[in-house]
């Protein structure tokens, strides 16, 4: 309803709509990107979209369905503009500290770092989508309108994802992942 | 494969769920498998792990440069223009508060009452606390308040110039109720105004009411009355948008009418496919 206040003009109606999701959105760019200010610039583009193309809005379209799906965009606008100093920051910065973490562990920060490691391991689409469903607490058909595939697809993509990254976390995976 | 379906089965528990129970059958396969009961034991650990992972705060700035941007947009609202501002005026939507034909003392009465009714309203729903004596007086001086501003809404709502008459409706905005002459003033702008904007203008400020029965009842009864292709348009996505049935037969008349546009039927026949 809100959303569709914006769309007839109301511009303001806006406003609750940012204070309910800036933060979950600055999160989910956030471990994404890896990087705080990327993650704000990329929450404030997604405002900017919304109002944007409000006229594109579906009024029978989830609005949330709707704004994680041009923060999937825009994050993907994001990623293949920077990929090359992206990969290059990723690989030094996992080859390094994953063996130590394996050996430490343990510790509650430590742990929680060795989880956000392990899933910066994980293959872009299936970091995202485990984003989507457990930090954002998107519905499996949320997110498939979201990314345009079935619920049964998205059950078997999830499935895998949190195989891998078991594997990784728990880094039983030495003898070669059995995740499909 | 019995493993494999147990093993997919576990981890669709998780679909938004932070202790998922598990089923008497896969619960009896964990108690004779041990792969798979690992397998639940690491899953249980690393989707607490998940939902432990606290929430990282932004940065004050985005919190700002989100409001001034928004703030540019409703400055210059044609300038994200989509089919339907093209047909609109833009410089009309332009919103100065009180014009020259209010009692300068009363407006400014009137603003410091909105002061304080603001600040009351921002207190009031961060902390739920019991009222005190003074938050009681300010709540009743709010309900004072918006009932002089309804009073002036609906009395500019009958001045010569369009504009005004626009602001007059604006003014509905900071409304909480919506009262059975402001109901009334708002309907008639809606259907007999003979400004577009005005008319548009009504049928916003109508939106927010569209969970009353009544209002949603005069929106039905707006359609057939409307000419103007972007008011059908509005209206029909609306009807679309609060899910409201009774606009199907209006829908159908505008998509049987010879007269009607050809964009206008485009929204009317997608709209009767939602409206199921
Ligand atoms: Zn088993």
């Amino acid at each position: 309803m809100l959303m569709l206040a914006v769309k007839n003009g109301t511009l303001d109606s806006l406003g609750p709509l940012f204070e309910r999701y800036h933060v979950k959105l600055f999160n989910f760019f956030l471990r994404l990107t890896s990087n705080r200010e990327t993650s704000e610039d990329l929450t404030q583009s997604v405002f900017q979209r919304i109002l944007r193309f409000r006229h594109t809005y579906k009024e029978n379209y989830p609005f949330r369905a709707w704004m994680y799906r041009m923060a999937r965009n825009l994050h993907a606008d994001h990623y293949r503009k920077h990929k090359r100093s992206m990969e290059t920051f990723d690989e030094s910065h996992h080859a390094e500290d994953s063996e130590q973490l394996a050996v430490d562990a343990m510790e509650n920060k430590e742990r929680k770092q060795n989880l956000l490691e392990a899933l910066h391991r994980l293959p872009l689409e299936q970091r995202e989508l485990l984003l989507l469903s457990r930090f954002e607490g998107l519905k499996y058909d949320e997110i498939s309108q979201i990314k345009g595939i079935t619920v049964a697809a998205i059950k078997v993509r999830v499935h895998r994802a949190m195989a891998r990254l078991r594997e990784i976390y728990f880094e039983s995976s030495e003898n070669g992942g059995n995740a499909q | 494969m019995k493993c494999e379906k147990i093993s997919r089965q576990m981890t669709a528990l998780w679909e938004n769920s932070q202790e998922p129970s598990l089923p008497e059958d896969v619960r009896r396969h964990l108690g004779q498998c041990e792969s798979c009961r690992e397998e639940w034991e690491q899953l249980s650990v690393l989707m607490a792990e998940l939902d432990a992972v606290e929430e990282v705060q932004p940065s004050t700035r985005l919190r700002e440069n989100f409001y001034s941007m928004l703030d540019n947009a409703k400055a210059a609202p044609e300038s994200g223009s989509g089919p339907k501002n093209t047909l609109i005026e833009p410089t009309i939507w332009k919103f100065t508060p009180w014009a020259g034909s209010i009692a300068a003392g009363l407006a400014l009465l009137l603003a410091g009452f909105w002061i304080g009714s603001q600040q009351t309203d921002s207190l009031v729903e961060s902390v739920p606390q019991p009222k005190t004596v003074a938050a009681q007086e300010l709540e009743s001086l709010q309900g004072q308040i918006e009932s002089m501003k309804e009073m002036m809404a609906v009395y500019m709502m009958e001045q010569r110039s369009a504009s005004k008459r626009i602001q007059a409706v604006g003014y509905t905005d900071e409304m909480s109720k919506l009262s059975p002459d402001l109901f009334e003033a708002l309907r008639q702008r809606l259907n007999q105004d003979d400004n577009v904007n005005v008319r548009l203008a009504s049928l916003n400020a109508l939106t927010r009411f569209a969970h009353q029965e009544n209002v949603r009842a005069a929106l039905v009864d707006s359609l057939p009355r409307q000419i103007h292709p972007v008011m059908q348009i509005m209206l029909i996505d609306l009807m679309v948008g609060i899910d409201e049935k009774r606009a199907r037969e209006p829908m159908q008349q505008l998509l049987n009418s010879a007269i009607t546009p050809l964009e206008v039927k485009d929204k009317a026949l997608r709209g009767l496919g939602q409206l199921l």
